[in-house]
């Protein structure tokens, strides 16, 4: 079903973007996931891919958060928006539950407010949209995590026993956790059931010597019992799939999306070796991102978790060496 | 600042607008910034600026300035 809806897709874009079918001219149908015609993510840095059709109507472009100065841009559209919204809900909702709680943002609500783009941390935000009943933005100046509005962090304790948190990692560390926290802040904390939702990237930490026991001890640590954190594997070459870290380690994918592992020399897909990951969903109408080949590492593992979940996993192993480092790839 | 004047401020900040762009009727559709990411940032604006925070379905139904104000208005504040 998963590779007639991907051939399907394929064509559509093939058909209505002339740039992918410069680079696939021969395709007609694969026979599977690996012979899907795909794209290296590093095209998304050197042009705005789009694909015409009934029913696409061009929105903003999102740009991820580069390291190296060119960002990736893509293209959305309402159609695959829409689907990708509902997309990201899902895979969120499992993880977190569906009761709607108040939404604190470490950005500034100034980065919704540009024409024409918008960036890799607000569409991550807004994929919490669904699980929020009310939204604050915490910073004044969306790279200054010392600005976090702790004032606005202690009303909303008082308001609510339970808060969802999202960030950058880095942002989370700087601002919440090396924070300098008032005492009535703290204290109204450690009444609030709080869940840190984070993506974008360990470099950072990992520079500073954090580990990740450290960066969730230091965030449920201020908290009350229950309280958790989730890291989030995303790329804006793939918006509307999120790979959420299970509590065993894995990346689970979801049943409507598909990941291969490619050997970087013959590009053969692999099962339990390290290689490239591959990512697929049939959620991209407005431009040919629902196949890139990523310059992220990982593992496919087979059999069922031990957290549960059945289906296809992962384990995100790290940047390819001398891939670039990139600012939205939570690596 | 009257609550008109500060809903003036709120739409052109938020929409990107100069205040020859403004007008009390304007539209959602004749605003290119006033998308889903635009829906979010006109109600945390609203939050700010007046303290009342729409609900999501209140935030995706609003179609023009004119609606923000009913909204408002219903909450007890004056627009006059």
């Amino acid at each position: 079903m998963l590779l007639r809806e991907m051939n399907d897709l394929s064509r559509w874009h093939l058909s209505g973007c002339d740039a992918y079918r410069a680079v696939w001219p021969a395709f007609s149908e694969a026979q599977s996931f690996a012979e899907l015609p795909f794209l290296h993510v590093g095209v998304f840095k050197h042009r705005i891919w789009r694909t015409s059709g009934e029913g696409i109507a061009h929105q903003r472009t999102l740009k991820s958060s580069s390291t190296s100065g060119t960002s990736s841009q893509i293209a959305l559209d309402g159609r695959s928006g829409a689907l990708q919204a509902q997309s990201s809900a899902a895979i969120l909702k499992d993880l977190l539950g569906a009761d709607q709680r108040p939404l604190l943002i470490l950005d500034d609500v100034k980065s919704l407010q540009q024409r024409g783009e918008v960036s890799a941390r607000v569409t991550a935000a807004m994929s919490l949209r669904p699980l929020s009943n009310e939204m604050h933005f915490l910073l004044s100046g969306s790279e200054n995590a010392q600005s976090l509005d702790w004032n606005k962090v202690g009303e909303m304790c008082a308001k609510s026993p339970r808060l969802l948190v999202y960030g950058f990692t880095w942002m989370l560390w700087m601002g919440w956790a090396q924070g300098t926290i008032p005492d009535e802040v703290r204290a109204a904390l450690a009444k609030t059931q709080v869940f840190f939702v984070h993506s974008g990237g360990w470099k950072k930490l990992e520079a500073m010597k954090v580990s990740r026991e450290q960066f969730d001890g230091a965030l449920c640590g201020l908290c009350a019992p229950g309280s958790g954190v989730l890291d989030f594997y995303g790329l804006v070459e793939q918006v509307g799939i999120i790979y959420p870290l299970c509590s065993a380690g894995f990346r689970h994918v979801p049943r409507w999306a598909s990941v291969i592992v490619r050997d970087p020399w013959t590009m053969q897909p692999l099962i339990n070796e390290p290689g490239m990951l591959q990512l697929m969903n049939p959620l991209a109408f407005g431009a040919p991102y629902h196949n890139v080949l990523t310059e992220d590492m990982g593992r496919m593992v087979e059999g069922d978790c031990e957290c549960g979940r059945t289906g296809q996993r992962f384990e995100l192993l790290g940047r390819m060496p001398k891939a670039e480092v990139r600012g939205c790839a939570n690596v | 600042m009257t609550n008109k004047a500060k809903l003036q401020n709120l739409i052109q900040d938020v929409f990107l607008l100069t205040s020859e762009e403004f007008r009390f009727d304007l539209k959602r559709s004749e605003v290119e910034t006033w998308d889903s990411f635009g829906v979010v940032s006109m109600a945390v604006g609203v939050q700010q600026t007046f303290g009342y925070h729409f609900t999501p379905e209140e935030a995706t139904s609003i179609q023009g300035v004119d609606d923000i104000i009913k909204v408002l208005t219903s909450k007890g504040m004056a627009f006059d």
